[in-house]
């Protein structure tokens, strides 16, 4: 009943954050939820400090996208990837898997990489419901690609070296890289005219460009090299956190777009405004989709989907498949985070009775509830890459499906192949 | 629709977009200058809080902007639809929700500011008022209301969503 209204709110295009909110208020006598609570949790859940790192980033993109610094960062990709065809999609999932190492969050990933790759991509001929397909997908290594916000969270919940979590997950993320950057040389052959990409812009470099040309560019590109640079080496160093990472690169972007005088005052404001639209519908989501979070949580949904995939089965084999199969139905309805927090203590016990590694099982539980972040109703790597790469939702669904197997491929590989995580044990 | 509204709406918007870009840039540089302030040990309270309170206003306020210019996050099966009926009844139905919706809301906002008034809460590093962001907080779903109202009634006149009437001005 709930999950019928709910999907008949979505289809009648009532606006996502509004629909859950809806769907909880009609049932909050039911639910026995406080009236009051109803407006405190969407409140609270967006007064958080690491949530800052979403509408900064989004500043990040759009100033680095009106300040030229994008076009520069291609340029200098151009130089190392023109051989390759198609290469923005994979300087995509390349440029995703750096983001995820600075970021640690899968949707910030998606915010920064749209707003950034996604414009020259599609520039270059892509269809947007492809480019936001792929940016949609390769969100998922923000979290894949240590330091991971769910695999801290589940580690400190469960118990385990935080440190292991990171280093177990490599491999995975690596598999990822792998697989998304086959299925676009697969698919690029189709979405692409000739399956060659466009070159609209002036920054691309020829491949017989002499070294004087390459080196030239390299250095007209260093400003916009060493914003990755900052970033790392602010988090690394200890100097800042991801989120003031976010801050820090804002007021770079921002220095260098004014010096080089890419952007004029009514162009700022600009930037500001789509900025601040982009954001606001992004943490409108977070924000009203808390108290149907909430609303699972006391309704016991997520225990009693785990009661039945664990109750009748004495394979370790069969215990992962359902589990899976459980945690692949949670994270259609509920947050990353807060689904990783409700499910990393409820079955990481029952795994290790079934003789299964914590630390696997902790990698395949993130990974799967990541998964979750593509598949509607709450996919909220889907909803900002849509709204990042100004596509709409059913232009992009034929593509996700592929990225969304491939997902599931390397999901496989890392539940039934538990020496893809617990590879450092061995040394 | 009348040309007052439409000119009521557009300076409402304004407004609106003034307050999400001051909060953007509230963010960028408070949570920047809280780096500097732990990283030079410097005798001030972490102004990176202001970033916290400016969320509120990004996020509700924001979601208003969004109502006006129709950037709400939501699935668009009914918009690839053929029959232009269809579309008007889908269109009437949602006006009327996100109208239910902001009623609702406003109503829980100003009992969450009513009540952060009389506790006189406070945040912890800079002692900001805790009813300050929750004024946001209502604000932005009183102006949501008031742009779902002006889409209701072009819902009801048939008339385009804001929205499209920029676009088509453009």
């Amino acid at each position: 009943m709930i999950v019928s209204s709910l999907l008949l709110l979505l289809v009648l295009g009532v606006p996502i954050a509004v629909a859950f909110a809806l769907v909880v208020i009609a049932n909050a006598e039911a639910w026995n939820i406080d009236p009051f609570s109803l407006a405190a949790m969407p409140f609270d859940t967006v007064s958080n400090f690491s949530l800052l790192a979403i509408p900064l980033f989004l500043l990040v993109g759009e100033l680095m996208n009106r300040g030229g610094l994008v076009r520069q960062l291609t340029a200098v990709c151009d130089l190392f990837m023109s051989r390759i065809r198609a290469p923005m999609g994979h300087i995509m999932v390349l440029a995703s898997a750096l983001m995820g190492a600075i970021t640690g969050s899968s949707v910030a990933t998606v915010a920064a990489i749209g707003g950034t790759v996604g414009v020259e991509m599609r520039q270059r001929g892509y269809p947007r419901g492809y480019t936001a397909a792929l940016n949609a997908a390769t969100g998922l290594l923000g979290v894949l690609i240590p330091p991971s916000i769910p695999l801290i969270l589940y580690g400190a919940i469960v118990g385990v070296s935080i440190t292991n979590l990171f280093i177990a997950s490599i491999v995975p993320g690596i598999l990822t890289i792998i697989v998304f950057s086959l299925i676009h040389a697969v698919i690029s052959r189709r979405v692409l005219t000739g399956g060659q990409e466009s070159l609209p812009q002036a920054p691309v470099i020829a491949k017989s460009a002499g070294p004087t040309r390459k080196l030239r560019v390299l250095v007209r590109a260093i400003p916009a090299l060493m914003l990755p640079v900052l970033v790392l080496g602010g988090i690394y160093s200890g100097v800042f956190t991801a989120t003031e990472a976010a801050a820090v690169a804002g007021i770079y972007a921002l220095a260098i777009t004014m010096l080089t005088r890419q952007a004029s005052t009514s162009d700022l404001k600009k930037i500001l405004e789509h900025a601040a639209l982009a954001s606001a519908a992004i943490l409108a989501i977070i924000a009203f989709t808390s108290i149907f979070n909430r609303a699972m949580i006391l309704e016991q949904v997520p225990q009693s989907i785990t009661e039945i995939a664990t109750s009748f089965t004495g394979s370790p084999i069969l215990f992962l498949l359902a589990v899976n199969v459980a945690l692949l139905l949670i994270g259609m309805f509920m947050e990353t985070n807060a689904a990783t927090l409700l499910m990393g203590p409820l079955l990481a016990p029952a795994a290790v009775n079934y003789g299964i590694d914590p630390v696997h099982f902790g990698v395949m539980l993130v990974t799967n509830i990541e998964i979750g972040l593509l598949t509607p109703p709450l996919a909220a790597n889907l909803y900002v890459a849509q709204r990042t790469n100004e596509a709409k939702l059913t232009e992009m669904f034929g593509f996700v499906m592929w990225f969304l197997g491939g997902s599931l491929v390397v999901l496989a590989l890392i539940t039934f192949v538990p020496a893809l995580t617990t590879w450092y044990q061995f040394l | 629709m009348a040309e007052w509204a439409n000119a009521f709406e557009r300076r409402l918007y304004s407004l609106e977009n003034l307050i999400c870009s001051i909060s953007l840039l509230v963010m960028l540089f408070t949570v920047a200058f809280g780096v500097c302030i732990r990283f030079f040990d410097w005798p001030i309270a972490n102004v990176a809080e202001w970033a916290i309170v400016a969320m509120s206003p990004l996020t509700f306020v924001g979601s208003a902007m969004c109502s006006r210019m129709q950037m709400h996050i939501s699935v668009d099966f009914i918009e690839q639809a053929r029959s232009v009926l269809l579309k008007r009844a889908a269109q009437l139905v949602v006006a009327v929700l996100m109208l239910g919706f902001s009623a609702i809301y406003a109503w829980l906002g100003w009992s969450l500011f009513d009540d952060a008034m009389l506790s006189g809460e406070r945040m912890l590093d800079m002692g900001t008022p805790l009813y300050i962001p929750v004024f946001f907080f209502f604000a932005g779903m009183v102006f949501m209301g008031i742009h779902g109202v002006f889409d209701l009634l072009r819902a009801v006149c048939a008339r385009r969503p804001a929205a499209r009437i920029a676009e088509a001005a453009r």
